[in-house]
């Protein structure tokens, strides 16, 4: 098992923060470079806060768990959510050329999402995972040492 | 987030240090609709203590430079670092608003016109 992290937490306002702190300290011991981890910060922000906002409908007890890992050439984050089907690589792009008053706020998260991060992958089992990658430049094969914090609720 | 406010010549300054993302692009916000509620048209944000900007902040801008047109007020954003100004950039909003390398440049916009 490649090093890494795992947050779990019932979907509600606590989960973006509890996902939050677990990304800043993953990104502190693996030494993740400032341009990938703002990434990382931006692409987690709009995803859960996604999840909190819409996911739970109707799905009492419905969590949220987010793995994050490092592999051969990069780091890879996957978040599992209970809520109903939701495919967000479906919504259509927003037309960032418009004017502003023709501007609207929403559609431009998961546009960033993908803009940001290398390869973005939806699938769901029982549940909706969304699978997130971000290429590192010339970054160390060599394993690390194992931290399996977690923080169950 | 910590976010300083100060004025010069009539020009109302806003420097949001941190990060402005879901949790905390709300009290950016706050902070800018009290300027501009208490007569501010004359507005510089400056950015340069800004780790990164989630679409959650981007929401807060453009209602920001609806309400300034709508005003007839001038807004001008400084000093971007690199994750900013990538976001605003992918998000084609680099068109919707003036922007300027360092607040003093920013000022000096004011100053000319």
């Amino acid at each position: 098992m490649p090093a890494g992290r795992h947050t779990h937490a019932v979907i509600g306002s606590p989960a973006l923060r509890r996902v939050t702190e677990t990304l800043d300290a993953f990104c502190l011991e693996e030494r993740l470079p400032a341009d990938v981890a703002w990434r990382l910060r931006v692409a987690l922000d709009e995803i859960v806060a996604n999840i909190v906002a819409y996911g739970a409908r109707g799905v009492p007890e419905a969590a949220i768990d987010v793995w994050f890992r490092r592999n051969a050439d990069g780091v890879e984050v996957t978040i599992a959510d209970d809520g109903p089907p939701f495919d967000p690589l479906t919504r259509p792009a927003p037309d960032t050329t418009l004017p502003l008053e023709a501007r609207q706020p929403g559609g431009l998260g998961i546009a960033l999402v993908k803009s940001l991060m290398d390869e973005v992958r939806y699938t769901r089992t029982s549940r909706n995972i969304l699978t997130i990658r971000k290429h590192i430049d010339g970054y160390p094969n060599a394993g690390g040492a194992a931290t399996d914090a977690d923080s169950a609720e | 987030m910590q976010i300083q406010q100060s004025s010069r010549d009539g020009v109302a300054i806003v420097s949001p240090r941190g990060r402005i993302d879901t949790t905390t692009s709300g009290a950016v916000e706050d902070t800018i609709r009290h300027l501009v509620d208490g007569g501010a048209r004359n507005l510089i944000v400056d950015l340069s203590g800004v780790e990164y900007i989630s679409s959650a902040g981007l929401r807060v801008f453009l209602v920001l430079a609806k309400r300034m047109r709508d005003l007839r007020g001038k807004l001008v954003l400084s000093g971007m670092t690199e994750p900013v100004r990538q976001v605003f950039q992918l998000a084609g909003f680099m068109a919707l608003f003036l922007v300027e390398p360092t607040q003093d440049s920013a000022f000096a916009t004011f100053t000319r016109a």
